[in-house]
């Protein structure tokens, strides 16, 4: 008798665990967090890109004294897209994230400007940290295009999975994730500063 | 005259699924070897020259570097290009993410080191930009490519040397043969042993070779590996299966009265023999991942 309840009991666990798996809470969870890795990668690639501007500038100002208004506008825009903070749980948030990208987004147009008035400074370009300054730069570019886009994908991913069924029902009753932002591209930042030779 | 309206929309359908594939399928040749010349830019001598220092890296170092050239980008980014190589070829070991790629666009005069996440704090952007900037456009602006070559991976091998060293670095083929001791290879030919008898005892009965392989497996495990009492149950199923397969095997024998096909069994069931060479024509990525880092430049 007793050997019967207990691979009853056994049963009912096995039932769980299968109906558990199959239900996508676990799956949704581990969505959830790749979505905030993802965001914290872009985050700290945005990070370093901030970092990168009060160097340049320095360097910059040197050889173009005459770009005053082109060199405020950078400082102020990195001002800017530095106090704008978006946290994780805010990337539900349609409102916040078009403040956010919009913020770097005009960071990006502001360094696209300075780039472009770099090209007639022949010696600032000689310069050798200037140059070093400008591959990190160009590097912090193109990582922030390439962890957004992995945001994206990893967005792309949670959202349908807390829509599809019957992960859809799991998540109506348990756990109330709600849909996440997508970081689009600001028209502004399309014009990451490319550099000419 | 519906019909015809509908086949047309039909086709419209057709045509306009297949306009965005062709846009956005940028293809990326294949992965070849270390050094891919696509846009033939390197004289042979020098390929196989790159091709040699390259596996000398990857064998001490583990680290994997490609070359790629090609003709012309199809349209895109140097950067999104490289990006895309780099996502399907996956070059460097996959924990370490330690590759790299050295890109060059022939006809749109332009050039990337692409740097995997494990080397990003070795081969900084500012050194890979160093790397192109000094070594490798001189030579290319001269249009003498072998030599560009030859510096530019000169460079980045000095660049990514030291920050993985064999020592911790889990290399997919061990380059130096670990010492069999006279334990492995008393265990190694009481499994032989095993397997010939329950291909015998198979020859005779089935059965009994079920039961002969879950009584005689177990030890056998245990000398293998170490005593470990939860492994008698599994090793019991384990020897039954096989001696349920060998011994349908031996019984088979008895049928065909085949010759010998078990020799075979012994060369892939220990690895110790597949581990010791493997050529390196058929070299691919180790899962290495890429986020972006590096620097481009033309000349």
């Amino acid at each position: 008798m007793k050997s019967l309840t207990c691979g009853f009991n056994i049963m009912v666990a096995c039932l769980a665990v299968a109906l558990f798996s199959s239900c996508g809470y676990n799956v949704m969870q581990a969505n959830d967090e790749a979505v905030m890795k993802a965001w914290a990668d872009i985050e700290s690639q945005l990070q370093r890109r901030a970092d990168l501007i009060p160097n340049l500038v320095e360097v910059v100002k040197g050889y173009a004294k005459h770009e005053k208004e082109t060199l405020t506008a950078v400082i102020e825009a990195r001002a800017k897209a530095t106090s704008v903070q978006l946290r994780p749980d805010m990337l539900t948030d349609p409102r916040a994230m078009a403040a956010f990208s919009r913020a770097q987004g005009e960071l990006s147009a502001a360094l696209g400007k300075l780039m472009v008035i770099v090209e007639k400074y022949p010696d600032l370009k000689a310069n050798e940290h200037f140059r070093g300054l400008q591959h990190q730069l160009e590097g912090t570019e193109n990582r922030i295009s390439v962890a957004r886009q992995r945001y994206n994908d990893a967005v792309a991913t949670f959202n349908f999975s807390i829509r599809k069924f019957p992960y859809s029902i799991t998540n109506s009753l348990l756990l109330k994730l709600e849909k996440k932002e997508y970081f689009k591209a600001d028209e502004g930042s399309k014009a990451a500063p490319k550099v000419q030779f | 005259m519906m019909k015809r309206r509908f086949a047309a929309m039909i086709g419209l359908c057709a045509v306009l699924s297949v306009i965005p594939c062709a846009l956005f399928a940028l293809e990326i040749p294949p992965l070849l070897g270390r050094v891919n010349d696509y846009a033939h830019m390197i004289s042979p001598p020098v390929r196989q020259q790159l091709d040699a220092k390259l596996a000398e890296l990857e064998r001490t170092d583990s680290t994997q570097i490609a070359i790629l050239t090609v003709t012309d980008l199809q349209g895109v980014t140097i950067e999104e290009y490289s990006m895309e190589v780099a996502k399907k070829w996956k070059i460097g070991q996959q924990k370490l993410n330690n590759g790299v790629i050295f890109l060059v666009a022939k006809e749109n005069r332009k050039m990337r080191i692409e740097v995997g996440y494990g080397l990003e704090g070795r081969l900084t952007d500012i050194l890979a930009g160093k790397i192109l900037d000094r070594e490798v456009r001189p030579h290319f602006k001269a249009g003498d490519f072998d030599q560009g070559f030859i510096q530019g991976v000169d460079g980045i091998i000095q660049a990514v040397r030291g920050e993985y060293r064999a020592s911790d670095a889990p290399i997919r083929r061990p380059s130096t043969h670990s010492r069999t001791s006279g334990r492995d290879v008393f265990s190694i030919f009481g499994w032989i042993a095993l397997i010939a008898a329950l291909i015998i005892i198979g020859y005779r009965k089935n059965y009994a070779a079920i039961i002969a392989g879950a009584f005689f497996t177990p030890p056998l495990l245990f000398l293998s590996t170490a005593f470990d009492a939860m492994l008698i149950i599994p090793g019991m199923l384990l020897g039954g299966i096989m001696g349920l397969i060998l011994g349908m095997l031996g019984h088979a024998f008895k049928s065909s009265s085949g010759s010998s096909s078990y020799g075979g069994y012994s060369d892939d069931s220990w690895s110790a023999s597949s581990y010791s060479s493997s050529s390196s024509d058929s070299w691919s990525g180790g899962g290495g991942d890429f986020g972006g880092g590096g620097a481009s430049s033309d000349w």
